[in-house]
Order: structure tokens, then sequence, then C-alpha cells
């Protein structure tokens, strides 16, 4: 009797789990079609052009396999591969860190309530808007630089001309002077890029609960404290993901010079090539990407719900 | 006493006062920098090519002119482009939106089997850049065969039906309709993760009330979300907006401003016969970006006050 109460019952938080279970499966059901069709299948065949010589028939086009020279090339004859990469792991590595910490420090003054917050928070998202299109490189002079004479770039715009004439003026180093108008010049480069992490910093700000520094205030804590033992540990999931946005982007980066190399490569229809640079590419980063996860995920603090 | 106390008291609004100085400088300067260049644009749109190099003239011209606008208006088809991208833009996000929304739930609510090597797969999607596999995805758009129906033919011996979808919205719509458009991914997780913030008692309470989940998520999950789906909105307009990698290999014509707004410069060139006025060349630019950055501009400084209310509400992405 008892058995069959049992198997009754087993049967029936089965059958209701395994509804759920078919639901959710149904919810990501849309995704699932997407990630094949306009995922897996490009990826299957960037890897099948990458070991393969590619014949352009009247209709479509037929692959013939020829194995890893192109591969080989990349690696043994192309003088640029590896330059390009350490250039843009390089640009990364001096990128990343600092675009973090502007981009938190940026989020914890913004969370502060001071008059005409509302205005600077809205100015402070204006990059997100503006800089992931064609209009950030026109500013920066990207394409300007390429044809316009010497000396009547728009790029001069970003630049801190006056800065350079004073620190002259009063008899610095160049040495000193360099160092300063580089970084006076990357400000502008680096918080046009943080748009989106001062976002997702400002985000995680806010859900830290007030509770915790009013229990802050109580033991005699000064803000200093606060930064470190409440703001830093409540945002360190936020770190872990701004990190690898911010490392994705650097490398992905259209202006990237690998990218460009590929879109390059792409275009001139040495599809083959172009292929195994960018899986090559994609998996150098990816390997990166997943060492700075693993390492960073160990000093994550993540709060008990 | 009193006196002690006056000086504590004083030091301590000296000091408050300095630091709230302060951090007003360091505001206001960085905002400066970031409305530095969009000032710089209007300005130059707005100014007759002469006044550039002229040094009584920093920000406001001494002559308005609206000639650089009509100029490039005319040059980048401006209407018929803004036509196109707005439709393109519009309905893509839209599509995008309402996907990542229902699949993010998905994610975010329900417990099944190979979940979280799924939702990997869609933080995969993140990294792996567009340049990989716009190839392929090119090639299939040009023989476009949905879920295999074309290849039925195939078995009674006949040719397979393939459709050429270049140069149709499908190219962009399909994939928003499947959630794979332009950085599905991030929207995906941000619905995934403004999901697993709500309460849990709101489904078991509609599950108490005899709704199934889908119902609960029409009525119950969804009228709650309006801030994340303003925002994931926001996000996703501005980048098929400012897309020109994708609409630059899907549409042949390149209809969409953004396109029409790259080859500008080629264009500029072919106006004056190869040979260009450097300084025509700025004001130009400069107005071509602004009719380019308008739109999404407008667009923000409407749904700002939502945006920024669901960041300060919810905290979205966390």
């Amino acid at each position: 009797m008892s058995k069959i109460y049992k198997k009754t019952k087993d049967k029936r938080t089965l059958s209701y789990e395994r509804k759920k279970s078919l639901y959710g499966y149904g919810f990501i059901f849309p995704w699932i079609i997407g990630f094949i069709l306009f995922f897996l299948r490009p990826l299957i065949s960037i890897v099948s052009f990458s070991v393969s010589k590619i014949n352009y028939l009247d209709i479509g086009y037929d692959l013939e396999y020829i194995g890893i020279a192109q591969y080989l090339r990349a690696f043994l004859e192309d003088p640029d591969t590896l330059r390009m990469m350490t250039q843009s792991f390089s640009d990364m590595i001096i990128d990343t860190p600092v675009i973090i910490i502007v981009s938190l420090c940026v989020a914890v003054i913004l969370n502060k309530k001071f008059i005409g917050r509302t205005v600077a928070r809205t100015i402070f998202f204006v990059p997100v808007i503006v800089a992931s299109g064609i209009v950030i490189s026109i500013l920066k002079g990207d394409i300007m630089s390429s044809t316009m004479l010497a000396g009547q770039k728009s790029s001069v715009l970003l630049q801190v001309s006056g800065l350079r004439g004073i620190m002259m003026e009063m008899g610095l180093p160049d040495q000193v002077i360099k160092i300063i108008t580089d970084t006076s010049n990357g400000i502008f480069d680096l918080l046009w890029k943080s748009g989106i992490q001062i976002l997702l910093f400002l985000a995680a700000l806010q859900t830290i609960s007030p509770s915790l520094y009013e229990a802050s205030a109580i033991e005699g804590a000064t803000e200093w404290d606060n930064f470190w033992k409440i703001m830093i540990p409540m945002v360190s999931p936020m770190i872990l993901i701004a990190l690898v946005y911010s490392i994705v982007d650097s490398f992905t980066d259209y202006n990237n010079l690998f990218m460009r190399k590929i879109t390059g490569l792409t275009t001139n229809l040495s599809i083959e090539y172009s292929s195994a640079l960018s899986l090559i590419y994609f998996v150098f980063v990816m390997i990166f990407v997943i060492v700075v996860y693993k390492i960073v995920s160990r000093f994550v603090f993540y709060s008990v719900d | 006493m009193i006196l002690e106390n006056n000086v504590k008291h004083l030091s301590k609004k000296i000091y408050k006062v300095t630091f709230s100085i302060s951090r007003a400088i360091i505001i206001i300067g960085l905002c400066f920098i970031l409305v530095y260049p969009l000032l710089y644009m209007i300005s130059m749109a707005f100014r007759p090519e002469s006044q550039i190099l002229d040094p009584s003239v920093i920000w406001i011209p001494r002559s308005l002119t609206f000639d650089n606008l009509i100029n490039v208006v005319s040059l980048m088809e401006y209407g018929k482009n803004l036509k196109n991208t707005a439709l393109i833009s519009v309905f893509s996000s839209v599509l995008l939106v309402l996907s990542c929304s229902v699949v993010g739930y998905g994610f975010a609510r329900f417990k099944f089997k190979g979940r979280d090597i799924l939702f990997g797969l869609v933080l995969f999607t993140i990294i792996v850049p567009p340049q990989t596999t716009i190839i392929p995805l090119f090639l299939g758009f040009r023989s476009f065969d949905f879920a295999f129906l074309g290849k039925i033919p195939v078995l009674f011996g006949k040719e397979p039906v393939m459709t050429n979808l270049l140069n149709t919205l499908w190219t962009m719509y399909l994939p928003a309709i499947f959630a794979s458009g332009i950085r599905s991914g991030l929207c995906i997780y941000i619905f995934r993760q403004f999901y697993k913030g709500l309460p849990k008692e709101l489904e078991d309470a509609s599950a108490v009330d005899g709704c199934g989940p889908v119902k609960t998520f029409l009525r119950v999950m969804v009228p709650l979300s309006s801030s994340a789906f303003i925002t994931v909105f926001l996000f996703s307009f501005v980048w098929y907006w400012n897309d020109y990698y994708y609409s630059g290999m899907f549409f042949i014509n390149g209809n969409t401003v953004s396109l029409a707004l790259s080859s500008l410069q080629s264009k500029l060139l072919a106006v004056n016969e190869g040979s260009y006025d450097p300084y025509r060349y700025i004001v130009s630019m400069q107005a071509g970006s602004l009719l380019v950055v308008g739109p999404p501009l407008i667009v923000y400084i409407v749904f700002q006050r939502y945006f920024t209310q669901s960041i300060e509400k919810v905290g979205i992405v966390g």
C-alpha cells in the first residue's frame, strides 16, 4: 500500500518538475534556434573555411581540404600576426585597469547626493549613446588623419596643446611634459570608453542596502573605511563583469589593429586566411579572458541572499 | 568648552565645503570633456567655413549658416536613409527586446538540465567578435534556408529552394526575432539579472491564483519590468542605429545614416572632383556627424528620466 502511495507521489512531483523544466526550454527556445542558425553554423563554417581552399562556383562555393597551411602561414610567414597580437595585448593591459578604476571612482561620486546630480548622470551616459558608432572615430580623427593635411586634423580637438605650451614656458623637463600630456590626452579616450562600466558600477552601488552604512556609522567608520569595507566587496561581482567586458571590448574594437587586419583581408576576399586569423585571435582572447576570470573570481565576494 | 565645540563645528563645516567644491570641480571638468565634442560638432556644423580659423570665434560663430547641413543632407540622401535607419533600428530593437526578455526570463526562473551550460554559451557569444562570423552569415543570408525546409525538394530529385535575403530588412529582423541580434548576449544577461532579482513570492502567488508560467510572465513579470525593458531598448536602439558593420555587409546600397556618413568623405571628394578644401571638409563632416547622432540623442533625452530612474530604483544590471 505504502509502496503504491510513494510511487504516485514520486510521479506527481516528477511531472510537476518536468513540466516546469519543459517550460524553461520553451522560454529559451527562440534563442536556441537563433544560436544554431546565426552563431553555431557560421562558427563551424569558419573552422571549415580555415582548413580548406574555397573554389568559387557560379552558384555558391566548393571547399577543398588543404590542412593547416593557413595556420602555419599565420605563425611562420606573416610577421604581422605576433606583432599585432602583442600590440593589442599591451594596449589592453594598460587600458583596462585604468578604465576600471576611473569608472569606479566616477560611479562612487555620482552615487552621492549633490545638486545637479540628474544632469551629471545624464551627461555621463552620453558616451553610451554616441561612442559605439562611426561618429566617435570621426571625432577622434581616425578617418580624417588618414586624408587630412598635417596640422589640420580635427583630433587637435582632443589634445591639450595649451597645457603643453604652458609647461614648456615653465621649463619643465621634456620627459615630464610628455607623461603629463599623454595622460591628459588619454583622459578623453578613457572617459569615453568607460560609459558602460560607469553604468554597471552605479547600478551595483545602488543595490547596497542602506542598513550597512547605518551600521558602519554607528561603529564610527569614515567614508574611507566605507569605501574599502563596504563598497568594494559589495561591488566586486560587478568589477569582475566590467573587467571581462572591458577586456573583450578592447580586443574586439573595430579600431583594434588585428581586427582591422581581419576586416581588410575579408574585404580582399582572402577568406581562408582571415578565418584562420580570426580563429587564432579569438582563441587567444578566450584563453586570456578565462584566465583573468579564474584569478579575479577568487577575490569576488558574494553576499548570501 | 563652548569655544572648543564651535571650533570643531567650524572645521567640520570647512571640510564639508571644501569637499563639495572639489567634487563639483571634478564633476564639472569631466562633464565638460564629455559634452565638448557635441558642442564642437554643433558649433562647427552651423558656422560658415571661412570662420574655422577665425581667432575671434571660439564657440559661437559670428553668423549662423544652414548651408553645411543642407549640403550634407542632400549628399547623404538623409531623408531616405533616416527613414530606413529608423525602420531598422526601431523594429529590430523592439523584436530583440521582446525575444531577449523571454529568453532572459527562461534562464532566470526555471531549472532545467543544461541551463548553466546554455547560459555559458550565451556569454560565449558576447566574447566572439562579429568579424569572425560575418562571412558565413553573409553566405548564409545569400542562400537562406530556414530550418532546412528548402531541402525538401531535394528528396524528390529537384533543386533546393533558397531565398536570397541580402538587401532585405530580414537580415536584421530574423536574428533579432531569435534573440541573436547585435550584442544580444548582453541584453539576455541584463534581463536574466533583472528577473533573478524579483522576489520569488510573486511567482508562487500567481501560481496559487492559477496562472501558468506563460500567463505569470505576461501578467505579472512584464508589467513589473518596464525599467529593464526601457534600458535594454535604449541600448539596442543605439547599437542598431550606430551599426555600420553588419549593415555595410548585408545592404549593398548602404541605406543607413551611419553608412552614409562613412561614405560621406569619398562623396565630398567626388563633388569637388578630387581636390578638396579642408575647411569645407571639416564643417561637412561635423554637420554629418550631428545629423547621425541627433536622433538617438533626442530619444535618449526623452527616455533618460526612466533610464536613470531604472538604475536608481532597482539596479537593473546588479
